[in-house]
């Protein structure tokens, strides 16, 4: 029965396998992958550790029992793949690239003077503070508006950082002298009100690569703002 | 921020109320590992019940229904005298372990979110507010994800943030013990043993995306989680022959299936797992399917006629009626795989399932596979895919690496039971390919949402790669 039902799986999957593989044959995907899996083979002396698993299934095959050599290899084997995926991490300042600013809003205050009031934090992130600052005033984006700030709130602003694939686009448009307007794929600042409901809190989000503000207030849709109309809507979410 | 750190607390000492009436089969390590996750689950139930029948949804109800649970577990221990004078040493370390790894992941907030995360944000403030949710929200998302973070305003913080990096916190930590503690020959530290576990677990850790779930605010990393205990704990069951691990493994299915709006089909690779295996009773069987299918079968049908009206692209009424038939039919094999001429094929179940999705498979990449969608051939997305997966999805080269541990791993000496995850690995792989066929947005970065759901299976995968591996070197491995 098993070997029934093993076959037919078997060239179920081979043939789905195959098909994809014909219909990729020749894209820029396919390229693109070799291209990268022929860089890290070679560049990274992978060959090599292809070696060490030949002599660790040999170690098995022979059903010795474990030697210190073999977990020696295998040591050295996770170790140095660790140093490989270490060298791998995207370059982006900060922990991990992570950028993390917490501002306490006063009354009637816009973000630069929220920034100013908490000098401490923002030394601390003062370079993203900057990028911020320069892709948010460049909006000329000041939050918030008229009646938002009854209370104290909570200001969160996320970056996300951009990978590998983004910094490339970047250098594409810095090529034909389009500016990098920032390092982060998006910025977005969640004010919450403090203790609050639903009610109190707005999110705003900026791809800094397509110049558009990504809106969302309690109980309005999601909606993409292009950056010169920005200025035209009220942030005030019982509007 | 105290109010955050009350309610991971809380948590853990929900969970390890009822964790520790299982101490002498788990372990200690485990107890106190599973404790939160399993405050979560019981908590997280709590609120879906609550929003599920209509009862008022807000702090007192909660509170006092997990006090209730609470009670109930600690008179059960102690009518049962499980909890002795020398049990509150490790108790207290835990308490105080908890509260140190808490209060640190709240103070060191690097937490980062994507649209899809605010959503979430979003969706758990409005079930807190209006005891409710809104079928914007129901079509986007699994419902215990929104739950989770409703407890925001149920606790008074701004947001749940600690929550993510804590859950990878544990994750590592119960990996790390359960490759350890079977080998563990000695107390010496720094023995080869230690080593070689603690290297596993830093392999993970080396992989920039999942650092980067550590502190992303989604569903991912925590699905990704219970979906591993919930196969972990069923493989422990067949080993060691203690359904304990039976009732861990069926609550984290139960949370895993309620997690993401796709994790209810996930769920089913592992219940016909367990419906072909022959050493499990049918007893057990018939508590483990019919909790979960219980409780996908309630919440479901709700969706069915909730979604009636409503147009989405992601799940819809259909899609939920789908899932209410599905978990329907399963139930009704398992009730005549014990008779008749069902019982013979019962073993070969999981083939068939492979077999079935395959299919499956092969039948939408004919069919979908070959239309365009926007300016690309869909058939060309599973070249972003791989695109993703060795470069620009942020793994760097994790997947290659385990890649080639898995297919080594194929062929080293047999560890007991391992066809549940050659089983399960397959089949997700292959229901995986298949939904993303569906599935629009591919992207060339971290954000794609396949790239992404490899987190689901990472953790099972390394976990039985890196087992195959310690059983050969070290061969007087336990299970």
């Amino acid at each position: 029965m098993k070997i029934f039902l093993f076959v037919p799986l078997v060239m179920v999957n081979i043939f789905n396998l195959s098909f994809i593989a014909y219909k990729l044959k020749g894209s820029q995907q396919i390229k693109e992958a070799g291209r990268i899996l022929s860089d890290y083979f070679f560049g990274f002396h992978l060959i090599p550790l292809l070696l060490v698993i030949s002599i660790l299934i040999l170690f098995n095959s022979l059903k010795k029992s474990s030697s210190p050599i073999l977990y020696q290899l295998f040591m050295v084997f996770i170790l140095f793949f660790m140093a490989v995926n270490f060298s791998l991490f995207p370059e982006i300042d900060g922990w991990f690239g992570l950028g993390k600013y917490d501002f306490k809003m006063k009354k009637n205050s816009s973000l630069e003077e929220a920034i100013s009031k908490s000098p401490a934090k923002a030394a601390r992130q003062v370079k993203s503070c900057i990028q911020l600052n320069k892709y948010l005033s460049g909006k000329t984006l000041v939050i918030p508006s008229q009646g938002l700030l009854e209370k104290d709130f909570f200001l969160k602003v996320f970056t996300t950082p951009k990978t590998t694939v983004e910094k490339e686009y970047d250098h594409l448009l810095a090529a034909e002298g389009v500016k990098q307007l920032s390092k982060f794929e998006s910025i977005t600042l969640i004010a919450f009100k403090k203790r609050n409901r639903v009610k109190e809190y707005i999110v705003i989000t900026g791809y800094p690569h397509s110049d558009e503000i990504f809106l969302y207030a309690y109980n309005k849709s999601f909606v993409f703002v292009p950056s010169d109309l920005v200025n035209q809507i009220s942030l005030n979410p019982d509007d | 921020m105290i109010s955050q750190f009350c309610f991971l607390l809380f948590l853990g000492i929900l969970g390890a109320s009822f964790v520790l009436l299982f101490r002498r089969s788990l372990g200690l390590f485990n107890v106190y590992a599973l404790a939160l996750p399993m405050g979560l689950t019981f908590w997280g139930l709590i609120l879906l019940i609550l929003l599920a029948t209509g009862l008022p949804l807000n702090i007192y109800t909660t509170v006092v229904l997990s006090l209730l649970l609470l009670t109930i577990f600690v008179i059960y221990q102690l009518r049962n005298k499980n909890f002795s004078k020398k049990d509150w040493k490790p108790f207290l370390i835990f308490l105080l372990s908890l509260s140190f790894i808490s209060l640190f992941f709240i103070l060191v907030n690097y937490s980062t979110l994507s649209n899809d995360s605010w959503i979430l944000l979003t969706g758990g403030k409005y079930i807190a507010t209006y005891n409710d949710i809104s079928e914007h929200f129901l079509t986007l998302g699994g419902i215990l994800s929104y739950i989770i973070n409703s407890s925001s305003v149920l606790f008074g913080f701004d947001y749940l943030y600690a929550l993510y990096p804590l859950m990878t916190f544990l994750f590592l930590l119960i990996f790390f013990a359960n490759l350890y503690l079977p080998i563990r020959r000695t107390s010496f530290i720094l023995s080869r043993e230690f080593l070689f576990c603690l290297l596993t677990v830093l392999f993970l850790l080396s992989s920039y995306f999942m650092l980067f779930h550590a502190i992303y605010l989604h569903s991912n990393l925590i699905y990704g989680f219970y979906s591993f205990l919930a196969l972990y704990g069923l493989w422990k069951r067949l080993i060691c022959r203690d359904k304990i691990w039976l009732i861990i493994s069926c609550l984290a299915l139960v949370t895993s299936s309620f997690f993401r709006m796709e994790a209810p089909l996930f769920s089913l690779i592992l219940i016909l797992i367990l419906i072909s295996e022959g050493t499990i009773k049918l007893e057990e069987k018939l508590y483990y399917v019919g909790i979960n299918s219980l409780f996908v079968l309630l919440w479901h049908t709700k969706l069915f006629f909730r979604l009636s009206d409503y147009e989405s692209q992601y799940l819809s009424s259909n899609k939920a009626l789908t899932t209410v038939v599905l978990y329907l039919v399963l139930f009704i094999v398992l009730l005549i795989s014990h008779k008749g001429p069902l019982k013979k094929l019962r073993e070969y179940f999981p083939l068939m399932m492979l077999c079935a999705l395959s299919a499956g498979w092969s039948y939408l990449i004919l069919t979908q596979g070959l239309r365009m969608k926007g300016n690309l051939l869909i058939m060309e997305r599973y070249g972003i895919f791989i695109l993703n997966s060795i470069k620009y999805g942020g793994w760097g080269i994790t997947w290659i690496v385990l890649g080639i541990l898995f297919a080594v791993g194929l062929a080293l000496k047999k560890v007991r039971h391992e066809s549940v995850f050659l089983y399960y690995i397959f089949s997700f792989l292959l229901l995986f390919n298949s939904i993303n066929l569906f599935r629009g947005g591919w992207r060339l970065n971290w954000g794609d949402s396949g790239n992404r759901m490899l987190i689901h299976i990472i953790f099972v995968i390394s976990f039985y790669a890196f087992l195959k591996f310690r059983n050969v070197l070290f061969p007087n491995a336990q299970g």
